[in-house]
């Protein structure tokens, strides 16, 4: 076998400096899920760096290679299910690759307009609600004016001192009713980090939401 | 494997493994996501013993980076044995800045007390926790207290409050008091005087406490309630002290008790030593330094 045939093979690059930046995007995600709506960016040498098969995002790649391991379970929704995804993370995070979402310490959501239920992810239990997904979901538009089949929440609960407001999309019209039953389930619920590629926006399973109608 | 890993140290950057940290990490995640839920957590042996600040540690390891500025206290002061020893395992380990100054820190390892000047947003305190479950000592039981906590069933910690009442005619209990935060889960601040208690309630930083004995993380995200169980007829109360500190004159401050000679000379001043200089520099003078040149 040709040597460059092999390098065609073979998994994409991912961090450059796995320990530091590493660090850095947890304590990005940390931030995020500590103040939820507030918007954080990833260095641009860490998105720049990992090259991701479509359709993950250099943010969602940089999460996953951060936090996942041989530990972790990781769910793929329908359109990240192609091409090298799952090559790619079983190649940069050891995570076995799941179908089964209630199985899953993450998720990756490719399609967010697809995505209209989080009661099917782990849930955690009323002893244990930390063992619950933590859904990572791509979305296009992050924290600007919102698009079209966008949604604005307004945001209340821990982390937040008074009210934050937050525009995202395009998601799925259940997308917003999703959420507000994964509040109810408090303590257990899946926990959202939402990204636009290169920045995110924590939504734990604290965060009260409102709709705001545009 | 880290291109940054320094040149004094054999070990990865901040101690631990890159394995430990995320398995850390995603604990940390999902504190924050279950405000004062204790999450397990498979604690490390680390190069001190339990009862130094194992928890804390970690806690600390796992998200510090070289950006960051770090102080470390221990019953407020920045200069006992353990807060000076954990300051230089981080200055070897992860070639961190490190500071005595609460406002110039972003994150502050923490056993017992909170600083007096306030926390800001984005600031980071680490509690090293020795006893995380609040119910510990009225049910042994694990399965017990982790179906207490399932069900909010706390009426037990109220009893006890109660029967503090009726044996000595108030609450008697001073340090690690028992809080509600946001509403839902029972959590022990670490044994902090009560006089701190009241700083964790919506503070602006994040709040995070290591227990690495009994292998818990919790968190108290900014802004959060935090509120010390009491009752409508004995609310709860904050220490108070009936003197200003010796040294720098400060009142409504934690004061430590210094006992100056064998014939029953004593004086108090902060706990908090970082807080204490700040005021001193600023020509604060207390009863023992003579109280001259005070200005503003």
């Amino acid at each position: 076998m040709l040597v460059e045939t092999l390098f065609a093979a073979a998994p994409r690059p991912g961090f450059t400096d796995p320990v530091m930046q590493s660090q850095a995007v947890f304590r990005a995600v940390m931030a995020a899920l500590a103040e939820p709506g507030t918007v954080h960016a990833l260095a641009e040498d860490i998105t720049a760096a990992i090259d991701a098969p479509a359709p993950i995002t250099p943010a969602a790649a940089a999460i996953l290679l951060a936090l996942a391991d041989y530990e972790t379970p990781i769910y793929l929704d329908e359109a990240a299910r192609c091409g090298d995804v799952a090559a790619f993370l079983a190649f940069h995070c050891g995570s076995r690759i799941t179908d089964i979402a209630a199985d899953a310490a993450f998720a990756l959501i490719a399609d967010a307009t697809a995505l209209d239920r989080l009661d099917l992810f782990a849930q955690g239990s009323l002893e244990y609600p930390d063992r619950s997904t933590t859904l990572i979901v791509q979305v296009a538009e992050l924290g600007d004016v919102p698009g079209e089949g966008a949604v604005r929440l307004t945001l209340a609960g821990p982390g937040i001192a008074d009210t934050a407001r937050i525009a995202f999309g395009p998601v799925h019209p259940g997308f917003v009713a999703a959420l507000t039953d994964n509040r109810a389930r408090f303590p257990q619920g899946a926990d959202l980090i939402l990204t636009d590629g290169t920045r995110l926006v924590g939504l734990p399973r604290t965060t009260r939401i409102e709709e705001e109608v545009f | 494997m880290s291109t940054t890993a320094t040149a004094t140290t054999p070990y990865n950057y901040a101690y631990l493994d890159e394995q430990t940290k995320r398995m850390i990490r995603r604990a940390i995640l999902k504190a924050i996501a279950i405000p004062g839920y204790q999450v397990p957590f498979a604690s490390r042996e680390m190069p001190m013993p339990y009862g130094w600040g194992t928890g804390g540690v970690q806690v600390t390891a796992s998200i510090i980076g070289p950006t960051d500025t770090l102080k470390v206290i221990d019953q407020g002061s920045d200069d006992t044995t353990n807060a000076v020893s954990i300051r230089k395992f981080f200055q070897k380990t992860a070639a961190v800045a490190v500071t005595t100054s609460t406002s110039a820190a972003t994150i502050i390892q923490t056993r017992h007390r909170i600083p007096e000047t306030p926390l800001t947003a984005g600031q980071v305190l680490v509690f090293q926790v020795p006893t995380p479950e609040p119910l510990r000592f009225l049910e042994p039981r694990e399965t017990e207290t982790r179906k207490m906590h399932a069900l909010a069933e706390y009426g037990l910690m109220h009893v006890k409050l109660y029967e503090d009442i009726a044996k000595h005619g108030r609450i008697a209990k001073t340090y690690d008091y028992p809080t509600m935060v946001a509403g839902r889960y029972l959590m022990a601040p670490s044994p902090t005087p009560k006089f701190d208690n009241p700083k964790m309630h919506r503070s602006p930083a994040l709040q995070l406490f290591g227990a690495g004995r009994e292998k818990r993380i919790y968190a108290v995200p900014p802004h959060t309630d935090v509120v010390s169980l009491d009752f409508d007829d004995y609310p709860f109360e904050v220490n108070k002290f009936d003197r200003p500190c010796a040294l720098c004159g400060a009142e409504n401050v934690y004061l430590d008790e210094v006992i100056l000679d064998d014939r029953g000379g004593r004086m108090f001043v902060c706990s908090d030593t970082d807080h204490c200089e700040t005021r001193r520099a600023e020509g604060h003078r207390g009863e023992i330094l003579g109280q001259e040149e005070t200005r503003a």
